[in-house]
C-alpha cells in the first residue's frame, strides 16, 4: 500500500481497533497504546501489507499486542482487573441492564474466548478470519465461542434477574 | 446453569448454539424453533444463550479513535530524499574515485611531475598517439602499427611511476576534450553488452579481464570492427563526436560486486588517463512515495558514458 492508503487505514480502522482494544483491556490509556503500537508495526511493513488484507493485519497485530501486554503485566494487574470490573472506565460506565452484566461476564471469561467472541460479534468476523487473527483453526475458533457463551451464560445466572 | 429444572444435554445446547450463530440450514432451523416452542427447558436456554450475543450497541460503537492525525504519516519528500542521497551518491563516488593518499602525493610531487612524465618514453608514445588519433581515431585505430601499449608495461608503468597517476596530468594534459580512451563498462540496465576500451590502438575490457592487442586491432581493420578471440560475441563498432565505441553481446553478465569493482578501477583508470570524471545521477524508477532508485554513472567530458552502477540491484 501506499503512504495515501495508509492514512486511509488510520481513518477507517483506527476506531475499531480502539474499540476493540478498549474492551479487551478495560482501559482508555492502554488501548491507545495498543492502537499506536498496531499502526506503527503497519507502517513498518506498509509496503508489503496489500490495502484489501489491512483490517485483518490490524487486528492481528491488535490481538498479538494485547497478548505481549497482558504476559508483561505485573501480579498487581489481577487487583487492577477486579477494580476496573467495579469501575469501568468512563468509556464503559453508560452501559446499563443486559449490557452491562454482559460486560462483567465478559471481563470473567478467558481472555481468548472473549477475543473471539468480540472479534465474531462487533467485527462480523468468520470462524476462518477469527482463526487467522488468533492463530486457531476454525474448529478452535467455533469450541471457543462455544463455550465462550456457555460460560458468559453462566456468569449471568438466574435468567430471573435479568427480564 | 444451575437450575435443574431446565437442564438440557450438551448437544441440545450445541444445536441452540448453531442456531444462533447461523449454521444450520432454514429447514433445520425451523424443526429446532418449534421444538423450542414446545419445550420449555429448550426455551430457557435459548433465550439465555441469545443474551450472550453482543447487539449492535450504539453508544459503544460511537466511541472514535480522537488521536488519528498523530498516527498519519506524511508522504516523503521524494526531490529532498533524491537530491540528498544524489550527494551522497556523488561523494560517495568522487572518494572512491579520487583516493587521498595518491592526491597527497601526485600534490607534493607536482613539480616533478611533468619533467619525469615528459622523460618517460612511455609517455611521450602515448602523447604521440593521442595527437594522432585526434585527426580520426577510426582510421587510427585500424591503421595502429604504433607500439602498442602492452597491459604488462601500463601496469609497469602505473606502479613505478607514482606521479603518473595524474591529478596533475589532469591539469595540464593536452587537447584538452578531445581524446579519450572510451572506457565503456558493463551495466545491469545493458546487461548484453561489454563496452571495450578503444585506446591508443589498443582495445581491452574495462574491467582488465580482457586485453586485446594488435591482431585485434589488424582484424579491426580488415572487417572494419574489433573482435575477441576468447568469445564469439557480435561486434558493433559506432562513432561519434570522433570516439569509437567497440561493443560485443557478451553472455556472462557480471555480479553486483563485479559491477561495483569495475565502477571503480574504470574510474580510476579514467583519471589515470588524465580525464576529468563528471558523476551523474539519475532517477530509474520513480515511486510515489518512496525514495527513486536512482543511477549513478560517471561520464567523460563529452558525456560518453563511462560506467555507470545501480546501487539498488
Amino acid at each position: 500500500m501506499t503512504v495515501s492508503e495508509y492514512n486511509k487505514c488510520v481513518d477507517i480502522h483506527s476506531s475499531a481497533i480502539f474499540r476493540f482494544a478498549l474492551k479487551q483491556m478495560r482501559n482508555t490509556d492502554d488501548a491507545k497504546e495498543i492502537v499506536q503500537i498496531t499502526f506503527e508495526k503497519l507502517w513498518m511493513k506498509y509496503q508489503t501489507v496489500e490495502m484489501e488484507t489491512a483490517k485483518s493485519y490490524l487486528f492481528t497485530t491488535a490481538y498479538h499486542s494485547m497478548v505481549d501486554a497482558w504476559r508483561s503485566q505485573k501480579p498487581t494487574s489481577d487487583i487492577q482487573q477486579l477494580s476496573a470490573q467495579q469501575h469501568p472506565t468512563s468509556d464503559t460506565q453508560e452501559f446499563t441492564g443486559t449490557m452491562e452484566l454482559l460486560e462483567k461476564a465478559m471481563a470473567q471469561i478467558s481472555k481468548i474466548q472473549k477475543t473471539v467472541i468480540l472479534l465474531r460479534d462487533y467485527e462480523g468476523y468468520s470462524y476462518a478470519e477469527i482463526g487467522e487473527i488468533t492463530g486457531l483453526n476454525e474448529s478452535q475458533v467455533k469450541v471457543n465461542i462455544f463455550r465462550g457463551r456457555q460460560a458468559l451464560k453462566d456468569i449471568i445466572g438466574d435468567i430471573n434477574n435479568i427480564i | 446453569m444451575t437450575n435443574k429444572k431446565f437442564d438440557i444435554t450438551e448437544d441440545q445446547e450445541w444445536q441452540l448454539f448453531e442456531l444462533l450463530e447461523g449454521n444450520l440450514s432454514l429447514e433445520a432451523s425451523i424443526q429446532l424453533l418449534r421444538e423450542i416452542d414446545n419445550n420449555e427447558a429448550l426455551k430457557f436456554h435459548y433465550n439465555a444463550l441469545k443474551l450472550t450475543y453482543i447487539s449492535e450497541d450504539q453508544k459503544f460503537h460511537r466511541i472514535e479513535f480522537t488521536e488519528k492525525e498523530a498516527l498519519k504519516r506524511k508522504p516523503k519528500n521524494n526531490r529532498v530524499a533524491f537530491w540528498w542521497i544524489s550527494t551522497a551518491a556523488a561523494a560517495i563516488s568522487i572518494l572512491l574515485i579520487w583516493n587521498p593518499f595518491d592526491s597527497f602525493i601526485t600534490h607534493t610531487n607536482s613539480n616533478n611531475t611533468l619533467t619525469q612524465a615528459t622523460a618517460n618514453p612511455n609517455e611521450i608514445n602515448r602523447q604521440e598517439k593521442r595527437n594522432s588519433l585526434k585527426s580520426n581515431p577510426a582510421d587510427k585505430i585500424a591503421k595502429s602499427t604504433l607500439p602498442m601499449a602492452n597491459t604488462a608495461g601500463h601496469k609497469q608503468f602505473k606502479q613505478n611511476n607514482i606521479v603518473e597517476i595524474a591529478t596533475t596530468k589532469v591539469h595540464n594534459r593536452p587537447n584538452d576534450g578531445i581524446i579519450h580512451p572510451l572506457i565503456l563498462a558493463t551495466e545491469t540496465i545493458h546487461p548484453k553488452n561489454i563496452r571495450l576500451v578503444v585506446s591508443e590502438g589498443h582495445i581491452s575490457n574495462i574491467d582488465g579481464s580482457t586485453s586485446l592487442a594488435q591482431s585485434s586491432s589488424n582484424q579491426a581493420n580488415q572487417n572494419g570492427s574489433a573482435k575477441p578471440e576468447d568469445q564469439n560475441p557480435s561486434i558493433d563498432t559506432k562513432q561519434h563526436n570522433g570516439n569509437t565505441t567497440v561493443r560485443f553481446v557478451n553472455h556472462n553478465q557480471k555480479t553486483k560486486a563485479q559491477l561495483a569493482k569495475s565502477f571503480y578501477f574504470d574510474a580510476r583508470r579514467m583519471i589515470e588517463n588524465g580525464h576529468l570524471p563528471h558523476v551523474k545521477i539519475k532517477t530509474v524508477k520513480n515511486e510515489e512515495d518512496w525514495i527513486p532508485e536512482f543511477q549513478v554513472g560517471i561520464t567523460l567530458e563529452n558525456n560518453v558514458i563511462l560506467t555507470s552502477f545501480n546501487p539498488n540491484h
